[in-house]
């Protein structure tokens, strides 16, 4: 299980239509923040660089300022394994 | 409620990321991701360039399974570059070195042999011996090179035992190499040593010139607020670099 967040900066007005070009990327989903241009995103799945690929492209996303990482989790066990009931 | 690990950990991503940005989402806690997990965190450096984050990274088992940035570091504010994505991933490298080598050939050391590994032991010994035979030339004999990212004591210790211990003035830092030229050009092109500024200085103006260099991909936290509320003119930095 690969797992990331970042925070992708944006103009306000133009973070709806980055958050839509982002999550044309695999794996990636927008969580909010678009109101103050700090798109919070995951980027999952894939191995070894691939998500690290896929942020680095986030620079040449249109309308993206800078693209921060902020957490990160890279664990061999099974991911649908239950932990919360 | 049924939750997956994939749904806690995702849940920890965004909770740091929202925390780190500032931002409120509904259904989300904006905890730090250490909490409530079963990962030690400890923290560390990230050595990937001069900007030098703080990280926290999360342990299970004796292995780096987790990181982020640490929220309480002034200077990268819980914030990392895409190179942090590698902090764990280089603790594992399988070109990594593990052990001492020294160069051999036929079992014993000599300068154009080739890297065999070597016991702590041996390599200590050789080091010693070396050190021994380089100090009968006197003080010009020996001579230590040190590095910029040496604390103050540590250049402190180095300064006593190289010049009060071996009465050496062969003393040197690679901070020479690498400053010694900005230096002479920043006094020329400025009239003044030394990158003018602070990361305060950045807080409090209003407006930034850059050329030939895109911030935001190389001094990110830097410019975390560039092109927000805080700067609403400022345009897209280029993507070339
Ligand atoms: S800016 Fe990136 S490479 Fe530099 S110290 Fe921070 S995380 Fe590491």
């Amino acid at each position: 299980m690969n797992v990331c967040s970042a925070i992708v900066h944006a103009k306000p007005e133009n973070a709806v239509g980055v958050s839509s070009r982002l999550e044309e990327f695999p794996g990636v989903e927008v969580h909010g923040g678009k109101d103050v241009g700090k798109l919070i995103v995951t980027v999952e799945g894939g191995e070894d660089d691939t998500l690290a690929d896929i942020m680095a492209k986030f620079g040449d996303v249109e309308g993206v300022i800078s693209t921060v990482m902020i957490y990160h989790y890279s664990g061999e066990e099974a991911d649908s394994e239950e932990v919360i009931q | 409620m049924k939750l997956t690990r994939r749904d806690f950990v995702k849940s920890n991503a965004v909770a740091a990321a929202a925390a780190a940005a500032g931002v409120t989402l509904p259904g989300i806690k904006t905890a730090t991701a250490a909490e409530g997990d079963d990962l030690r965190w400890d923290k560390i450096a990230c050595r990937f360039c001069g900007t030098g984050c703080s990280v926290l990274v999360g342990v299970k088992d004796g292995k780096i399974m987790a990181s982020q940035g640490e929220p309480d570091a002034p200077v990268n504010k819980g914030l990392n570059c895409i190179k942090g994505y590698f902090l764990p991933k280089i603790m594992y490298g399988k070109d990594r070195l593990t052990q001492p080598l020294l160069r051999k050939k036929n079992g014993k050391y000599d300068k154009n042999g080739d890297f065999e590994p070597v016991s702590w032991d041996e390599a200590f010994k050789t080091m010693a011996e070396k050190w021994v035979a380089a100090r009968k030339k006197g003080p010009k004999g020996i001579g230590m090179f040190g590095s910029g990212q040496w604390t103050v004591w540590e250049g402190y210790a180095a300064s006593k035992l190289l010049k009060a211990g071996f009465r050496s003035n062969s003393l040197e830092p690679n901070a020479r190499h690498c400053i010694a030229s900005a230096v002479g050009a920043f006094m020329r092109g400025f009239g003044i040593d030394e990158p003018m500024g602070c990361y305060d200085d950045l807080e409090h103006a209003d407006a930034f010139v850059l050329w030939g260099a895109n911030m935001a991909k190389r001094v990110f936290d830097l410019v975390k607020d560039f092109g927000t509320s805080k700067s609403p003119k400022s345009t897209r930095p280029s993507t070339t670099y």
